[in-house]
């Protein structure tokens, strides 16, 4: 199976008159990478990967799928499938019908549907559920034999439009790496939506944060999480603490706390982002006093408060509170967990 | 959708093929009449014979709107006055039928050539004894006896803006009183009428199930009722009353001319002619001086007819202003 | 990891799959007949084949396919190719059309092959250029059902509007003026009384416009508001004197409408509260069947029943009370039949406001300790008056447009559903039948505007509403026993009048003869039975692509979005709201002459019933998709599945049993329907309910009996066979995805 390549160049989509839910969203997916499209909901994430299907169709710009334009193309004609939310599994259908449902659409013979749709199952791990209802089976299941059904068409591209939001926490830890897995090996080129940041830290090559219809930012979760574009994605992504300050291009001072950090980034006002995890106890620093302290076993979470505002830490515990509410310190930073952003108006 | 719409355009098309080769015909008279023509037509010659059953004044309405594009070959029976009117507009075209000599002169002469005659009835009162004599009323006799108003509530005529009865029996009160008197006489009438109907054959009905007393119509559609087991007896007007001569008539540009012809001169034989009474309930004279009248029909020569003036009250204009006169004088004064 | 070896599923988009419905358009124009000559389809005269013709209009359309079928083959980008096929179809059906009409030429089967194709050619067209955005099915859906309603549902009106205003040829009000002076129609001052009816009138209005004026005063309401009070009090109060005081179709019907309304509602209403109150569950299920009874009864049949019971030799009348009267003939019979007939409507309107109305009511009760006028007021009223207004003006709707009940027992009066169909077939005056068309059309419409504005309805009026469940407290023991004795009359009414008339069917002559005979059977056999056989092979023919027709538009309507789709919504509640008559006198109008000739025809009878009885099939379509998950479609597709194959595969299983429940309606209410076909029915093609009316115009009884109970026991097997599929399947199982 060869990986195709996806292409969004300059795609928008109005709704009414003057609804914009999409607004010019230019994006290269690798081939068989899996990019994730993450945003809060109403975003224009979903519209996005819709458009992709074919579901919607742009109102401007151009979608390319293995480098063929299929912007005016009906989804019915593009070499994509889609995992949905809710699984969409036809009720009427058991499991093998549901998963050979495309192949019989697409009139190939009789045995090589069963062939394959009997590879899709077993891909998933549902050998020997062919004939249950899908109603008969429990989420992840159902989840698993909207997979299949994906599957088995062999797209060139496959899309995930919230898949695991519908299981509970823990099984969705499970079957997020399972579809990561079959997706690495199969080499399939994948888009993926959620609103889950952890999820798509998790599984992603890329990840593209929406908000707006419009991109914030794009880049590997690493990237994303170390070098956040703005504080929309800072936020977004993980949490953290945003803080005024000075750069001068070799030190950032915040209030009478300095410390040494290189970044291009040119000298002036600039906000300075904290990782919780970056925050130390020290003797001296930020002047801070507790807000609030959450004693969460391995980890301690506090809530600071600043000359220059309040700070979130999770500080390592060593078997007893360091500190309780009330209590007065100074912060240091660890130099991975800051970045500095533009200055916030 | 292309498949379904594909059937259904075939099937379509095959209903609409299985419809040829077969008479088409307009029949005005009483349905159990109409209803016995298909087998005896096909007993007798073999062709086959549809009909729709609309009464006189509806079938001239049908007539005019498919003027153009006629899908009757033959209008049968119904009072002549329409006829003669479809005539004149040249909606339907006089076939003189081979037995035409064999009609009855009287009939013949009364309305030329211009459509065929097919039987003959008087108009008269249609009387529930049973009612009026619970009521405690006479039996009428005269067309003056209606005016009394101890008949109030017990009358009942068709309503002249849609039946052909109607308009005889008015045209017949204004030949024998004149115009000015004729409409006193409906204006006293009126007040008696219980109900007027919207077709002429319905007010029988309404004597015979006892709602009215006196129905004023077509004798033989009295003797219908009769034989059906109502309680009603027949009664001619002393001073006299109209008549209709039913007409046959073929349709100009008739889909089928010549199937129209064979069956216009299959209906003038008695023996075609034998079935209304025999089997159609319908209970007239007809035309043809051979066919033996029916003992039960009122006996045209026991009744005071008068010189119907088929010429004059045939006509449209004369039609329309006559009802018209009685639409805006009699129908709205309170009763 | 493995999966077989790959293929492409992706179809082919080098050429457009329009070639085909292009090359069908060219077959049918070089191989047949673009006209006729007349009625017959398959007269084939040689001299109306296109290339006899030799008009421009046709080689245009002649073009237009060639070009058609060239362009699908030829490499170009989709969306231009696509703007291509549109253009060339739209050309061709235009100058197709356009020749029919210039020429008045009935169409032939060359025209109706090409022209259908080239809607198809369009439609391909419009789905690659992107100007549908949905595939080729769906875009030729749209096309073909727009065009369906253009020429079924609003040409036939725009013909009645245009035969009230042009006559002979030219533009008149003459006949509006003639018409709307005539006794027939209204008469305000009647010289014949002593009193004088327009200064009655006139004091009606007046005293609405001072009392309107007085409550807005009292209201203190702004200026605006004040005129509108005022002059709609002065309307209400000009009809109130009309309905009194003047004659004529217009007051006659008015009258009627108000009463049967009113009547229908409050009996609908009690019938309601009792059925979801009572502790008797034999009243609770009797409902049920009695809300059944108006769809499996021909309208008239009831009405024709009264006659014996309650005519001046009636049964109970006569027999029981010894009153010997006519009275029934008129208004008061009308309103009787007619408030028997809409009642079960009211019921299951109000039934749905009803099942709201408890749990606020009872709550409010306990916790608050309101008195009851308060609560009632507060509470009751206004959750209760939606449903009211609703059963209140669909009752109206229905009197005013019923057809069967006025004919048989308006006695002499006029009504305006009766007076189209006099003038028309009577009188024979088209002008003043498609007069009284228009006065009909624009009263039911305002009253369907009220509707819809007043209450916010959806176009399709639900006349469901589920019986709600949970323990309720029951009703005040004197308030049941008088609605159950109210019930109780009104069921053993009925039941004498249906009683009657299987009784009547049995008996030589109904109320005179009463000796047993099988004889009305026979008759019926011999001349009732083809036409009931023929009635019964039209109906369901056609409520097959009623019921598909109907689904296609709420699909259409529902999950696709396109430019018109307001047009289609607004078409088919169009043909829901218009009254039979308007619409018998519209077809007989429309389709007589010219390029459109289809009367005296089976087709006319069918494309009538259709459209007549599409919109219960949009209704059932509507509430069903609303239960479907739209990801199930969207799945389906993703997978290479065409909307018609995921219509087939995916959408009609799943929405089978409204499907189903579509197509009985459908065909049930084809063999019980009168008021339009009784202007189309022609030699050949007679239907039983216009036999039935005959007959019973006629003084058959006996048969006419005997086919009103063939006709009232199928109909009510084949609704039980329904209840029955329904009830085995449970209704849950109809796709709701999680």
């Amino acid at each position: 199976m060869s990986a195709a390549p996806v292409k969004l160049s300059h795609v928008t989509k109005r709704f009414a008159k003057d609804v914009i839910a999409v607004d010019d969203i230019s994006l290269e997916v690798e081939p068989g990478s899996l990019v994730t499209l993450l945003g809060p909901s109403g975003c224009g994430k979903t519209t996005t990967l819709r458009m992709v299907a074919g579901l919607e169709r742009a109102s401007s710009g151009q979608i390319f799928i293995d480098g063929q334009d299929v912007t005016q193309l009906p989804a019915n004609l593009r070499d994509v499938t889609m995992v949905f939310q809710s699984y969409a599994l036809f009720p009427h259908m058991n499991v093998f019908e549901n998963v050979a449902y495309g192949l019989q659409v697409a009139r190939r013979p009789a045995d090589e549907i069963k062939k394959r749709a009997h590879e899709a199952l077993a891909l998933v791990g549902l050998e020997g559920l062919e004939n249950r209802s899908t109603r008969a089976l429990s989420g992840g299941q159902q989840q698993r034999v909207a997979l299949a059904r994906a599957l088995v068409m062999q797209p060139k591209v496959l899309l995930f439009d919230e898949p695991l939001s519908n299981l509970d926490a823990k099984l969705r830890k499970r079957v997020r790496e399972e579809i990561r897995d079959l997706q690495k090996s199969l080499g399939i080129t994948s888009i993926y939506v959620t609103h889950d940041q952890e999820e798509a830290l998790a599984i992603s090559d890329v990840i593209v944060v929406i908000n707006k219809g419009r991109i914030e930012q794009q880049g590997s979760p690493l990237e994303l999480y170390t070098q956040p574009a703005n504080h929309f994605v800072a936020d977004f992504i993980g949490s953290a603490s945003f803080l005024p300050g000075q750069y001068d291009g070799k030190t950032v001072s915040l209030a009478n706390y300095q410390f040494d950090h290189e970044q291009t980034m040119s000298p002036g006002k600039v906000t300075v982002m904290v990782r919780p995890e970056a925050v130390m106890l020290a003797s001296e620093g930020l002047k801070a006093q507790v807000l609030s302290a959450s004693y969460l076993g391995s980890i301690t979470d506090f809530l600071f408060q600043t000359e220059l505002g309040e700070v979130m830490a999770s500080i390592p515990g060593e078997g007893k509170m360091p500190l309780s509410k009330g209590d007065e310190t100074h912060l240091r930073f660890k130099p991975a967990g800051i970045h500095l952003l533009k200055p916030s108006k | 959708m292309k498949r379904s719409i594909g059937i259904f355009l075939i099937v379509f098309l095959f209903w609409t093929a299985a419809q040829a080769q077969t008479v088409s015909v307009l029949c005005s008279p009483d349905l159990a009449w109409c209803e016995q023509l298909g087998p005896a037509y096909k007993a007798a010659t073999g062709n086959e014979l549809e009909f729709v059953r609309l009464s006189s004044s509806e079938a001239l309405a049908r007539l005019r709107a498919e003027a153009a594009n006629p899908t009757f070959d033959v209008w049968f029976g119904g009072t002549g006055d329409p006829h003669l009117v479809a005539f004149n507009e040249g909606i339907t075209e006089f076939y003189k039928p081979s037995t035409w000599d064999d009609l009855l002169p009287s009939l013949t002469t009364a309305v030329g050539e211009t459509y065929i005659p097919l039987y003959t009835g008087a108009i008269g009162f249609v009387v529930n004894e049973d009612l009026l004599a619970a009521e405690g009323v006479p039996v009428p006799n005269c067309w003056t006896d209606l005016l009394d108003p101890s008949y109030k509530d017990l009358l009942a005529m068709p309503n002249p803006n849609t039946s052909g009865t109607s308009y005889t029996i008015i045209a017949t009160l204004i030949q024998l009183f004149g115009e000015e008197e004729a409409f006193n006489m409906l204006a006293q009438i009126h007040q008696n009428v219980a109900q007027y109907t919207r077709s002429g054959g319905a007010v029988g009905l309404l004597a015979g199930r006892g709602d009215v007393g006196v129905a004023i119509q077509f004798l033989h559609d009295g003797v219908k009722y009769t034989k059906q087991g109502f309680p009603v007896t027949n009664i001619s007007p002393c001073e006299g009353t109209g008549f209709e001569i039913g007409g046959l008539s073929m349709v100009k540009g008739a889909p089928h001319p010549d199937d129209a012809k064979a069956f216009i001169e299959w209906a003038l034989t008695p023996e075609a002619q034998m079935l209304a009474a025999q089997k159609g309930e319908s209970f007239q004279v007809q035309s043809n001086k051979n066919t033996p009248v029916p003992p039960e029909s009122p006996d045209l020569d026991s009744i005071k007819l008068i010189d119907y003036d088929f010429e004059t009250y045939g006509s449209v204009e004369i039609r329309d202003a006559i009802v018209a006169r009685w639409t805006n004088e009699i129908f709205p004064v309170p009763r | 990891m493995a999966l077989s070896s790959s293929f492409s599923t992706v179809r082919s988009l080098r050429f457009s799959g329009a070639w085909l419905a292009a090359a069908l358009a060219l077959l049918g124009f070089l191989a047949l007949p673009f006209g006729r000559p007349g009625r017959d389809f398959f007269t084939i005269d040689a001299s109306l084949r296109p290339w006899a013709l030799n008009s421009i209009w046709l080689w245009l359309v002649f073009l237009a396919a060639l070009a058609a079928l060239i362009i699908s083959f030829l490499p170009l980008k989709i969306t231009l190719r696509g703007n291509l096929l549109a253009i060339a179809g739209a050309i061709g059906l235009f100058s197709g059309i356009g020749w029919l009409m210039v020429t008045t030429t009935p169409f032939g089967l060359g025209a109706m092959v090409s022209l259908l194709a080239l809607v198809i050619v369009t439609g391909f067209g419009l789905s690659e250029s992107g100007r549908i955005q949905s595939d080729a099915f769906v875009s030729s859906s749209i096309l073909f059902v727009g065009l369906f309603i253009l020429l079924f549902i609003l040409f036939p009106v725009f013909t009645v509007l245009k035969t009230a205003f042009w006559v002979g040829g030219q533009f008149s009000l003459g006949k509006i003026m003639n018409t709307l002076k005539s006794p027939l129609f209204m008469f305000l001052e009647n010289p014949y009384t002593e009193r004088r009816e327009l200064l009655i009138i006139s004091l009606f209005a007046i005293a609405g416009t001072l009392l309107g004026l007085l409550w807005a005063l009292w209201k203190k309401q702004g200026f605006w508001r004040l005129a509108l009070i005022t002059g709609v009090a002065a309307l209400l109060g000009f009809l109130l004197g009309l309905m009194l005081f003047a004659k004529g179709a217009l007051p006659t019907s008015l009258f009627l409408a108000v009463i049967v309304s009113l009547f229908s509602t409050l009996f609908g209403l009690s019938f309601a509260i009792l059925g979801q109150r009572t502790r008797l569950k034999m009243v609770s299920q009797s409902l049920n069947a009695i809300s059944l009874l108006p769809i499996i009864t021909p309208p008239f049949i009831l009405a024709f029943a009264m006659i014996f019971l309650f005519g001046r030799r009636g049964l109970i009348t006569y027999s029981v009370f010894g009153l010997s009267t006519n009275a029934l003939f008129g208004i008061i019979g009308v309103s009787l039949a007619q408030i028997l007939a809409f009642t079960p409507v009211a019921y299951l309107v109000i039934r749905g406001s009803v099942s709201a109305l408890d749990p606020a009511l009872e709550e409010a009760s306990q916790t608050l300790g309101a008195n009851r006028w308060y609560l009632f007021r507060t509470i009751t009223w206004p959750l209760l008056r939606p449903g009211l207004a609703n059963a209140f003006l669909l009752t109206m709707i229905e009197s005013f447009a019923d057809f069967g009940n006025p004919l048989i027992l308006g006695g002499d009066r006029s009504y305006l559903a009766t007076e189209v169909f006099s003038a028309f077939s009577a009188r024979f005056d088209p002008n003043e039948a498609a007069v009284y068309g228009l006065v009909l059309l624009t009263i039911v419409l305002i009253v369907f505007s009220l509707q819809r504005v007043w209450l916010g309805e959806s176009s399709f009026v639900t006349v469901t509403g589920k019986p709600s469940s949970g323990n309720l407290s029951p009703l005040p023991a004197w308030l049941e026993a008088i609605l159950v004795l109210i019930f109780a009359f009104w069921t053993l009414i009925v039941l004498a009048l249906y009683f009657s008339i299987i009784y009547g069917s049995f008996v030589q002559l109904w109320g005179i003869n009463n000796t047993l005979t099988f004889k009305h059977y026979q008759d019926f056999m011999n001349a009732g039975w083809p036409v009931f056989w023929y009635t019964a092979r039209t109906a369901a023919l056609s409520a097959i692509p009623a019921a598909l027709l109907g689904f296609l538009i709420a699909y259409l309507v529902v999950r696709q979005q396109f430019w018109g789709r307001m047009f289609i919504e607004f078409g088919s509640m169009l043909s829901f709201a218009i009254p039979g008559t308007v619409m018998g006198v519209a077809y007989i109008l429309a389709f007589n002459t010219g390029p459109w000739l289809l009367t005296s025809s089976m087709a006319i009878i069918l494309i009538a019933f259709v459209f007549r009885n599409m919109p219960v099939a949009i209704r059932g379509g509507v509430a069903g998709l609303a239960q479907i998950d739209p990801s199930l479609e969207e799945a389906s597709t993703t997978l290479r599945a065409s909307s018609s194959i995921t219509l087939r595969r995916i959408l009609v299983p799943l929405l089978i049993i409204p499907l189903i429940g579509g197509l009985i309606f459908a065909f049930v209410r084809a063999m019980t329907a009168i008021s339009q076909v009784i202007f189309l029915v022609s030699p050949g093609n007679m239907l039983a309910t216009v036999l039935l009316l005959g007959w019973v115009e006629q003084g058959q009884l006996g048969r006419a009996a005997a086919m009103a109970t063939v006709l009232i026991v199928s109909m009510l097997l084949v609704v039980l066979a329904l209840t029955l599929f329904t009830r085995n399947r449970s209704v849950s199982s109809v796709g709701v995805s999680s």
